[in-house]
């Protein structure tokens, strides 16, 4: 890829569409226009722009790729970005303008600034993604339950969870190692979060790395399932049984 | 009255779901750290347990050279509470009120008038609840993953040093500055690696700016004081790797 293509990929992946990027350069206008004082003129607008010739600097991708190494560079530079103090630049051009009104006037104004940020942004708050908590921790219940099956003299339980655990377990008991991380083996622990599994593949690749525990999907049929193949239950979470094999290496 | 009550609402509601609320979107670094956490507190090691597996490895040379996740462990082993406790709810709680701290800071050396100062308050909290506009974003960084060590750099330090800097290049020398700037290095670094280009960034690009404002060399000295530990964590970097 080259330098022009990826300064073109970078850029689409941090901004994600043009407009916040148009807010941000219109807000550095704004700043130009209405700040008397010339040291917070070149404070903002002349820092943030130092900052993306910075970014957007072939030497700086050169040297980037010297210290991090010839892979995919994008993750790292998206960082850069932080330095630009985007959401500061467009706070401050919108007091500028706010500023030139006053009393109840200044007040309904800024208020309803704020309505019309909230209601053309994006809120992480309304995103799927992040929801109430099941506790303090951030973890879901179901690795809390699982941590507590294992009696505290237990000191290394090597463990194969299904893919939406693989990331809170060590988080929460450093007793547990694992075969495979987020992302890894997906086949394996993809599997373990349904009701349709392979567990002779499953038992062979625990065997294979192993791995004393399994924790899976439960329903009376999968568990009959381990069951056959010699697996003893330990315990039961919400959502999961936690299995230890006993299968011949 | 009314700008601060606004102000305290916005606040409020970041706060709350900062405690109570969850993102179920995982980088891998906080897959990572919070591990190396327990693993430290666990093993009596730093960074010599690998993630997944818990198994004892030759130490991270990344990871040897920032301390933000030996401070979580440190946190957790002298209050006793977990490390996840700590890190997905204590620290981005705590930090979430410091990085306003220095948004006031900010507001204080852009506007002189109280008023207009609780006003840019008011419209950064906004902004800052309603600008997701990607996951690299600073509201990504403040309200979802607060305790990770580059988003602590990105919403707290480097927004200090935006506004500390212009300050202290355009005063008079004062040696007590340089012990600052070295501190403020200093844990900058701890955050994250990135952290030592990114304060190098910040120096260079404020002296830049600001001996174009007064038309001749400003701040260099400044400049180098604050660069000299970033720049001993890049070459100690390149040395180990």
């Amino acid at each position: 890829m080259n330098i022009i293509d990826f300064f073109r990929n970078l850029t689409n992946t941090l901004w994600g569409s043009y407009g916040f990027q148009a807010l941000f350069y219109f807000s550095l206008v704004i700043i130009l226009i209405l700040e008397k004082k010339r040291i917070r003129q070149m404070g903002t607008c002349g820092y943030s722009v130092c900052i993306l010739f910075i970014i957007y600097n072939p030497l700086m991708h050169l040297l980037c790729q010297y210290i991090f190494g010839p892979y995919d560079l994008t993750a790292y530079y998206c960082r850069l970005f932080c330095l630009i103090p985007i959401v500061f630049v467009i706070a401050y051009a919108i007091a500028l303008v706010l500023q030139r009104t006053s009393g109840g006037k200044k007040f309904l104004c800024t208020f309803l600034m704020v309505s019309i940020v909230a209601a053309s942004g994006h809120s992480p708050y309304g995103e799927e993604w992040f929801i109430r908590a099941a506790n303090y921790n951030k973890v879901p219940n179901d690795v809390l339950e699982i941590s507590a099956l294992f009696p505290k003299t237990e000191k290394n339980i090597s463990i194969m969870v299904p893919s939406d655990l693989t990331v809170y377990m060590r988080q929460v008991d450093s007793r547990f190692h694992m075969p495979y991380g987020r992302g890894e083996n997906t086949g394996i622990s993809d599997q373990m979060l349904g009701e349709t599994q392979d567990v002779k593949a499953i038992l062979n690749y625990a065997v294979s790395w192993e791995t004393d525990y399994i924790v899976t999907f439960y329903t009376e049929d999968v568990l009959a399932q381990y069951k056959n193949w010699g697996c003893e239950v330990v315990g039961f979470t919400s959502k999961y049984v936690v299995l230890r094999q006993h299968c011949p290496k | 009255m009314g700008y601060l009550a606004l102000f305290f609402l916005l606040l409020g509601i970041q706060l709350y779901f900062t405690i109570f609320y969850e993102s179920t979107v995982w980088s891998y670094d906080d897959y990572a750290y919070v591990v190396s956490s327990l693993d430290a507190i666990t093993s009596d090691h730093m960074y010599m347990t690998d993630p997944i597996s818990g198994n004892n490895i030759a130490f991270s040379y990344k990871r040897v050279l920032i301390s933000w996740d030996i401070y979580i462990a440190f946190l957790s082993k002298v209050s006793g509470v977990s490390v996840t406790t700590i890190a997905h709810t204590i620290i981005p709680a705590a930090f979430l009120l410091i990085a306003y701290l220095v948004y006031s800071y900010l507001a204080a050396q852009l506007f002189e008038k109280r008023e207009n100062q609780l006003i840019f308050m008011c419209i950064l909290s906004a902004a800052f609840i309603f600008g997701l506009y990607s996951p690299y974003s600073l509201t990504f960084r403040l309200l979802v993953t607060l305790w990770q060590g580059k988003a602590v750099l990105s919403t707290v330090v480097i927004p200090f040093l935006f506004g500390f800097l212009p300050k202290v290049y355009t005063q008079e020398k004062q040696r007590r500055v340089y012990l600052y700037l070295m501190i403020i290095s200093m844990a900058a670094c701890s955050f994250t690696m990135m952290g030592s280009g990114m304060s190098i960034a910040v120096y260079v690009a404020m002296v830049v700016v600001i001996s174009l404002y007064q038309r001749r060399i400003t701040g260099l000295k400044y400049c180098i004081c604050g660069c000299t530990v970033p720049a001993i964590q890049i070459l100690l970097y390149l040395i180990l790797r």
